[in-house]
């Protein structure tokens, strides 16, 4: 009876609509979208670990998104996601889910480039760039989630060519990522600067994982993008609460050069991402954690990061179904020996497009890296994702 | 009893949905188009040799066989996705501002515009228009989720409105030798349905990216508009 019950369910869900609203006055456009998530987490521990606070319904998202546009001039966009807002958790920003996600104007008046003001996404790694939505997976790749702020406040430069299979951005930001948005800047006063070039062939390639239409004709998209900060502080100053992150090396007291490269192909439903990223950190001060108590003459006076992920999906228009797996790597620095290495297959059934989807994730962790030592082996993800878009 | 019975028919037909399986048609040329980001076309009516191409920047130009920018109107639109001739006059319509802009042919120089309110998703508004003159109506397709038809009168006016279930999304229609031909731009296929009550008849597969126009020209080949590859390609329904 179950089972029955269960197939007209689904097939309900099927059929049902989705609501959005777009006002017009036949120049000023607004449209009005949003989304919410829950997922159930479950983790299976290390043997002598005993908290299982993780296992857990979480409500991932729940957001709501203005866009509009004024002629052909002006763009806007205002994202809030009321998770983060509501949690108000004490400085602690979730940069892959932080309360405000976007608030910025575009203005196209110039033609030949885009001048975006405000807080929102830095132009910088195709992942991040990909929105979170059209994705089987429930979080992204370490290394383009927790190695580099994902937004900021700051002015971003856009244009594109060659009917837009080339893509050009430059922005200079804050350098705080999604920090900035406690205000003001760090005590060093310098801002960071972010750079990106994308081409695609044979025709333009959306910031999109899956092939979702099932390409007729191989499409490969390859991009560069750096990002560069100088921020030295003055004797006795410091950064602002949480704003170097987990590993301290988000903002650093030193020159940082962050570089990464990526490339997207897709055809008949069968997608693939490679994407890498180096850091290369110049600390101000010998005794500067980062260099994990090594002394100038064995550094060099400086330290490398970085990692790649490598993601396979295939996507069925018949079975409504996503599969993905994703192999990543992760080297915290490169003065401790030791590396992770984390597999993630994901499954996920769309009841209505990304619109609907229930999705699940598998973490496994291979090997791990001694700077981030965790106290699980691995962990599951299932919920479900709807968008009124 | 009655239970699994229901649950049977309803897997048959599920069954039947994905069994009946479009063919495939391949085109026999394929041509570039100056148009950048080009998003509908049909045929001028006093020259066959020419085009009415729109596109999604909001322009609406003259184009001739080859691709070739013949002359581009003026009037700057937010973003134009469909195009038809209707009564010796350019209908060109604005998706996101949910405009039908009504051009002189001659001077290509707007006469009247009408909005036609549509409260969905701003890039999932108005996709494609034609005339049907088995039905004497201006139908009119929303995108996607869900697509809309709206039947309009010689005055712009909606008279009525359904919704049409048969792809994921509608990028373009026409009206050629008494059917409808409605493409679908993600699943890549073209539909050719009944002018009376919008069932399909047939259903073709293209390998084309990003298919966004269609028309047929004066030989009768089939032609499909790449928004992406701002290309235009060349079918024979014949073989």
């Amino acid at each position: 009876m179950n089972r029955y019950i269960n197939i007209y369910i689904l097939l309900f869900f099927s059929s049902l609509t989705f609501a959005q609203l777009t006002l017009s006055n036949g120049n000023h456009v607004l449209e009005i979208t949003g989304s919410t998530s829950t997922y159930f987490n479950n983790r299976n521990l290390k043997p002598g670990e005993n908290d299982f606070k993780k296992d857990r319904f979480r409500l991932r998202d729940a957001q709501l998104q203005l866009e509009g546009r004024v002629g052909n001039t002006w763009e806007y966009e205002l994202q809030v996601d009321f998770v983060d807002l509501a949690s108000a958790n004490a400085g602690i920003i979730d940069p892959e889910n932080p309360g405000l996600m976007e608030a910025m104007v575009n203005y196209k008046g110039l033609g030949f480039i885009e001048i975006q003001a405000g807080y929102g996404k830095i132009n910088y790694s195709r992942s991040s760039m990909v929105p979170f939505l059209f994705t089987p997976y429930w979080q992204r790749a370490q290394v383009a989630r927790d190695f580099f702020s994902r937004r900021d406040v700051g002015l971003t430069l856009k244009s594109d060519f060659w009917n837009q299979r080339v893509n050009v951005y430059a922005g200079v930001y804050t350098g705080l990522g999604e920090n900035s948005l406690q205000g003001d800047n760090d005590p060093s006063g310098q801002l960071e600067y972010a750079g990106r070039v994308d081409i695609a062939y044979p025709s333009r390639f959306r910031y999109r994982d899956i092939d979702d239409k099932i390409s007729p004709v191989p499409m490969v998209a390859v991009g560069v993008n750096g990002r560069y900060s100088n921020k030295i502080l003055a004797e006795g100053r410091t950064f602002p609460e949480f704003s170097q992150g987990e590993f301290g090396m988000r903002v650093i007291n030193g020159e940082k050069m962050l570089y990464g490269f990526d490339v997207a192909v897709q055809y008949m439903g069968f997608s693939a991402q490679f994407e890498l990223h180096q850091l290369r950190g110049k600390p101000l001060l010998e005794t500067d954690p980062l260099f994990q108590g090594y002394n100038l003459q064995q550094t060099n006076g400086y330290f490398k990061a970085g990692g790649y992920y490598t993601q396979l999906n295939y996507f069925s228009p018949k079975l409504k179904t996503i599969i993905s797996i994703r192999y990543e790597e992760m080297d915290w620095s490169d003065l401790v020996s030791g590396k992770s290495k984390r597999i993630s297959p994901a499954i996920a059934y769309q009841i209505n497009g990304f619109n609907a989807m229930i999705k699940a994730q598998y973490f496994g962790i291979i090997q791990e890296d001694p700077l981030d030592t965790l106290i699980w082996e691995e962990q599951f993800r299932i919920g479900i994702q709807f968008a009124f878009k | 009893m009655q239970m699994k019975k229901i649950t049977a028919i309803l897997l048959l037909s599920l069954f039947i949905g994905f069994a009946q399986k479009p063919k495939t048609l391949k085109p026999f040329n394929s041509i570039c188009v100056e148009v950048k980001e080009p998003s509908d076309i049909c045929i001028n009516p006093h020259n066959k040799e020419s085009f009415f191409v729109v596109s999604d920047n909001g322009f609406l130009h003259e184009m001739d066989a080859n691709g070739k920018i013949l002359r581009t109107s003026s009037f700057v639109g937010l973003d134009f996705e469909a195009i038809t001739i209707f009564n010796g006059k350019i209908i060109a319509v604005e998706e996101m501002a949910r405009k039908l802009n009504v051009f002189d042919i001659n001077t290509f120089e707007v006469e009247r515009s009408v909005v036609i309110p549509y409260g969905g998703g701003r890039n999932k508004g108005y996709e494609a228009i034609t005339y049907n003159p088995v039905s004497k109506k201006i139908i009119l397709i929303t995108e996607k989720d869900p697509s809309w038809v709206l039947e309009l009168d010689e005055n712009l006016t909606v008279t009525n409105q359904f919704q049409l279930q048969i792809a994921r999304d509608i990028s373009a229609i026409t009206f050629y030798k008494d059917n409808l031909w409605i493409l679908s731009d993600e699943d890549r296929t073209i539909f050719k349905c009944d002018p009376q009550n919008y069932k399909v008849l047939e259903s073709w597969k293209i390998p084309v990216v990003n298919p966004e126009g269609i028309v047929f020209n004066q030989k009768g080949e089939l032609l499909i508009l790449s928004d992406d590859r701002q290309k235009l390609y060349f079918f024979n329904l014949e073989n």
